[in-house]
C-alpha cells in the first residue's frame, strides 16, 4: 500500500527543512551584529562629512614640476591676505606609495594641498598615469579630512590631469568640485589648430558628458606672442572650451599677459593670483588690486606697467548659465 | 476551506486541459533546474561578493577572502548564462512541448522557436555581434518566451508533417518536412521584429519602461506607494520587475531630501518625507523577495506536508535570505497562479500600510540611511534607521503577519496536490481493472 510511505517521507523532510530554517534564522540574526556596526560607522562618517566646513584648494602642477612648484604662489597668496593658507604637499610614487609633507593647521578652513607625481612626465601615456596617481591620492585626502567640497587648480598639464580625473575617476556623491582653473593647460598639446585634434583631446572631448555639471571652469591663457606664451600655443589653451563649455555650469576663459605671462611664470604671474584670490579662493583676504598698489617702489615707470598689467588682462566671457546661443 | 479546495481542484483540472496552461506547467518544471542554480549564483552575487552590496560592505569580504573579485566574476557569469538567458530557454521548450501536443516534430520546433525569440528581440544587430544582452532574455522575459514557443508551437501544427519520420522515412524527408513551419515562424518573427523595432524608434519602450520602473522614483505619497506596491506584485506575479526600483528610489531627491535633514539635525525622526518607496516599500515589503517570499518559506515549513512542496522550500531558503524568489517562482510556480497571487498582493500592502500607521503615529522612524543592497530582508529597516530595535521588531511582526497570511494559502494548496493525486491513483485503479 502505498498510502504509509508517503506519510513517512513528508516528516523526514520536514524535520530537515525545520534544521535548515532556524539555522538560517540564525545566520540572519548573527549578521545584524556586523550590519548594526557597519551602519553607525557609516552614518557617523556621513555626518562627519556633511557638516564638515573645510573646503581646500587642491592644485596639480605641470610637467617636469614637483609638489614644491607652487611655493612662491602660496607665499605671496599669504603675504597679501590677512589669512594664512596651511601648505600640504603630497607626492604620489609610481608604486603607488603616497608621502605627505606639511600640515593642515587645525582651524584653517581653506588649507592649499599640492599633489605631485614621481611620475612628472610629458606626454599622452604619463597623463593617464598621473590621473590615476591623483584618484588615488585623492582617495587618501577625501578619506582623512572628510571635506564634502574643494577647489582646482591645474597649471599646463596639471590641468589635462584634472580634466582626465574628472572624466575617469572622479564619482563621488558626497564631494564637490566648485570650481576649477587651468593656467595655461595645452588641450590639444602643441596643436594649435581644432582641426588637428590630438588623440588626447579627442578622448577628452568624446568623453565630456562625464564631467560634473555643477562645476564653475576658469581656462586662463598666458602670452609671450599673440600665439603662444613661449611653450604652448594659444589655440591649444582655447581647445579645452571644447571639453567644458555647454557641459558645465560656468565657463569663463581668460588671457593673461605683460611680464611674467610665459608659461612657467604664470603660477607667480601677478595677475593669476589675483584671480585665484578673486574667483578661486572662498574668503577675501583684502588683497588690493595693481591699480592701487601703483606709485611704489620705481616711481612712475612701475606704475605705468602695473596699470597696462591690469587693463591688459582680457577676459573673455563666455558663461554658460544653460542659455542656447 | 474545503469547499475552496474542491473548487481549486476543479479549476485546476479544468485549466490543465487548456493548451496553453498545459506548456506552461510542464515548460516550467524543465526550467526549474536552471532557475534554482541561478538563483543560488545570484544570492552568492548580489549578496556576498559584489563590492557594493551586503558582503562587500558590511562582511568587508574583500578584504579576506582570496580571489573574491573571480570568485565574483565566476558567478556573475553562472547568474548570467541560466537567469540572464531563461527566456531563451523558456521559448525554446514552449516550442517543443505545444508541437509534442499534436503529434509535430518537437525537436524542430524547439530550435525554431529559441531562434524566433532571439530573432524578435536581437533587433539591435550590428554587423558581426549578435547582442544578446536584452532585458527581455532574463526573468523578465519568461512569459514572453513561453508566448513566442507556443506560437511556434501552433504553427508547426498547421504546417508541420506528423511524428512518424525517425523510424518510416529519410532524414532528407524530415529536414524538408520541417521547412514550412521554420519558414513560417521566421516569418511571423520578422513581422514581431519589425514591430519591435518599430517600438524602439518611436522610443515606446523606453516610455513604457519609465512609466513601469521608473514612474515615482521617489514618490513620496502615502496612496501612491500602496497602489505601486499592488502593481509591483501584479507584475512580478507575471515574470516582470515592478516600478519602484531600488536604483532609483536611492538616487532620488527625495531620499537626498530626507538623508540631509537626518544628518543636519542628527536624528531620523523628523524628516520632510516620511512615505517614500524607500521608507516604505524597500524597509519592510522586501521580506524575501517580491511578495515577501520569506514569508511563505516559513508558512511551507509549518503547515505544508506535501514531499516536493517541502523540499522546494528548503532549496529556497538560501535564494530567500537574500531576497531572490526565483525559485519559487517558477518551482511552485506562483508564475500565473491565481491562488498565489491572493497573498502575493496582500503581504506587501499589508506591510506597507501598517508600516506607513506606525511612522505617522510616530512609534518608529522612517528609513533614511543607505542598506547595501543584498541585505537579508528583516535587517534592512534594521540597518535603515542606524539601528532602531522598534524597527527590527516592526519587521519581525510584519514577517509574522505575512506567514499567517499565507498559511491558508499553502493550506489550499497542499489539499489540491492531494486531490489531484487521489485522482491520479484512482484513474490507475480503473485502468488496472479495466
Amino acid at each position: 500500500m502505498e498510502k504509509p510511505k508517503e506519510n513517512k517521507r513528508p516528516v523526514k523532510v520536514k524535520r530537515w527543512f525545520v534544521f535548515f530554517l532556524l539555522l538560517f534564522v540564525c545566520l540572519v540574526w548573527s549578521l545584524g551584529v556586523p550590519a548594526l556596526h557597519w551602519t553607525k560607522a557609516n552614518v557617523k562618517n556621513m555626518r562627519t562629512r556633511y557638516n564638515s566646513t573645510l573646503s581646500p584648494v587642491i592644485m596639480i602642477p605641470g610637467s617636469s614640476a614637483t609638489q614644491n612648484r607652487f611655493d612662491d604662489m602660496v607665499h605671496i597668496l599669504n603675504s597679501k591676505g590677512n589669512k594664512k593658507h596651511s601648505l600640504l604637499k603630497v607626492k604620489v610614487y609610481n608604486n603607488g606609495r603616497i608621502t605627505y609633507d606639511g600640515k593642515i593647521h587645525p582651524g584653517d578652513n581653506e588649507p592649499i594641498i599640492v599633489v605631485g607625481f614621481q611620475n612628472n612626465k610629458d606626454g599622452y601615456s604619463n597623463i593617464k598615469k598621473q590621473a590615476y596617481f591623483f584618484h588615488l591620492a585623492f582617495n587618501q585626502l577625501s578619506d582623512k579630512y572628510k571635506f564634502n567640497n574643494f577647489k582646482a587648480i591645474g597649471h599646463s598639464n596639471g590641468g589635462l590631469i584634472y580634466t582626465r580625473f574628472f572624466e575617469k575617476y572622479f564619482d563621488d556623491d558626497e564631494i564637490t568640485c566648485k570650481k576649477l582653473m587651468t593656467i595655461a593647460t595645452p588641450y590639444n598639446f602643441s596643436e594649435s589648430s581644432i582641426s588637428h585634434k590630438t588623440q588626447m583631446l579627442a578622448d577628452m572631448i568624446k568623453d565630456r558628458q562625464k564631467i560634473p555639471e555643477d562645476m564653475t571652469v576658469y581656462s586662463v591663457a598666458g602670452t609671450e606672442s599673440y600665439e603662444s606664451d613661449g611653450r604652448v600655443p594659444e589655440g591649444s589653451v582655447r581647445a579645452g572650451k571644447y571639453i567644458y563649455q555647454n557641459q558645465v555650469q560656468h565657463f569663463t576663459e581668460i588671457t593673461v599677459t605683460g611680464s611674467d605671462a610665459q608659461h612657467s611664470d604664470l603660477p607667480q604671474n601677478k595677475q593669476i593670483v589675483q584671480l585665484i584670490q578673486q574667483y578661486i579662493l572662498d574668503f577675501n583676504h583684502g588683497f588690493r588690486s595693481p591699480q592701487q598698489q601703483g606709485g611704489g617702489s620705481n616711481g612712475g615707470k612701475q606704475a605705468s606697467e602695473n596699470a597696462k598689467e591690469a587693463s591688459n588682462a582680457n577676459v573673455l566671457l563666455t558663461g554658460d548659465d544653460g542659455s542656447q546661443h | 476551506m474545503n469547499k475552496l479546495v474542491d473548487w481549486m481542484t476543479a479549476w485546476m483540472i479544468r485549466v490543465q486541459q487548456k493548451s496553453f496552461y498545459y506548456v506552461l506547467r510542464k515548460t516550467v518544471i524543465i526550467l526549474f533546474p536552471f532557475v534554482l542554480i541561478g538563483s543560488f549564483a545570484k544570492a552568492v552575487n548580489r549578496g556576498l561578493l559584489v563590492k557594493n552590496g551586503f558582503g562587500g560592505q558590511v562582511l568587508h569580504i574583500y578584504k579576506w577572502l582570496p580571489y573574491c573579485s573571480k570568485l565574483q566574476k565566476f558567478f556573475a557569469s553562472l547568474e548570467f548564462l541560466t537567469l540572464g538567458l531563461i527566456a531563451v530557454l523558456a521559448a525554446y521548450q514552449s516550442a517543443r512541448y505545444t508541437a509534442k501536443l499534436y503529434g509535430k516534430d518537437d525537436q524542430v520546433a524547439g530550435i525554431t522557436g529559441m531562434l524566433s525569440f532571439l530573432l524578435i528581440f536581437s533587433a539591435r544587430l550590428s554587423a558581426n555581434d549578435l547582442i544578446a544582452t536584452n532585458w527581455l532574455f532574463k526573468m523578465q522575459g519568461v512569459l514572453l518566451g513561453l508566448v513566442v514557443g507556443y506560437i511556434v508551437g501552433q504553427l508547426f501544427r498547421v504546417f508541420g508533417r506528423g511524428r512518424n519520420y525517425e523510424v518510416v522515412e529519410p532524414i532528407m524527408h524530415r529536414s524538408f518536412a520541417a521547412f514550412p513551419p521554420i519558414l513560417a515562424s521566421f516569418f511571423v518573427a520578422s513581422v514581431g521584429m519589425a514591430v519591435t523595432w518599430a517600438f524602439n524608434r518611436m522610443q515606446l519602450g523606453e516610455i513604457l519602461t519609465d512609466a513601469l520602473q521608473n514612474s515615482e522614483g521617489g514618490s513620496h505619497e502615502f496612496l501612491i506607494i500602496v497602489v505601486l506596491t499592488v502593481v509591483n506584485s501584479i507584475l512580478g506575479w507575471l515574470g516582470l520587475n515592478g516600478p519602484m526600483p531600488y536604483r532609483s528610489a536611492v538616487n532620488s531627491d527625495a531620499f537626498y531630501d530626507n538623508l540631509e535633514s537626518a544628518l543636519k539635525h542628527n536624528s531620523a525622526w523628523y524628516v520632510p518625507h516620511k512615505y517614500t518607496d524607500y521608507t516604505l516599500f524597500h524597509s519592510f515589503a522586501h521580506l524575501g523577495g517580491m511578495g515577501c517570499a520569506l514569508a511563505l518559506v516559513i508558512a511551507i515549513a509549518l503547515v505544508s506536508h506535501h514531499h516536493s512542496t517541502n523540499m522546494l522550500g528548503i532549496w529556497s531558503l538560501f535564494p530567500v535570505t537574500f531576497n531572490i524568489n526565483g525559485p519559487l517562482l517558477i518551482g511552485l510556480p506562483i508564475l500565473l497562479s491565481p491562488l498565489y497571487i491572493v497573498p502575493v498582493i496582500l503581504a506587501p500592502l499589508a506591510n506597507v500600510l501598517i508600516a506607513g500607521g506606525l511612522i505617522a503615529l510616530k512609534i518608529i522612524p522612517p528609513s533614511v540611511f543607505v542598506v547595501p543592497p543584498g541585505t537579508p530582508g528583516p535587517l534592512i529597516s534594521f540597518i535603515g534607521t542606524n539601528g532602531n530595535v522598534g524597527s527590527l521588531i516592526v519587521s519581525l511582526l510584519l514577517l509574522a503577519l505575512d506567514v499567517l497570511i499565507y498559511i491558508p494559502f499553502v493550506r489550499v494548496s497542499d489539499g489540491v496536490y492531494d486531490r489531484l493525486e487521489e485522482r491520479k491513483r484512482k484513474e490507475l485503479k480503473n485502468n488496472g481493472k479495466a
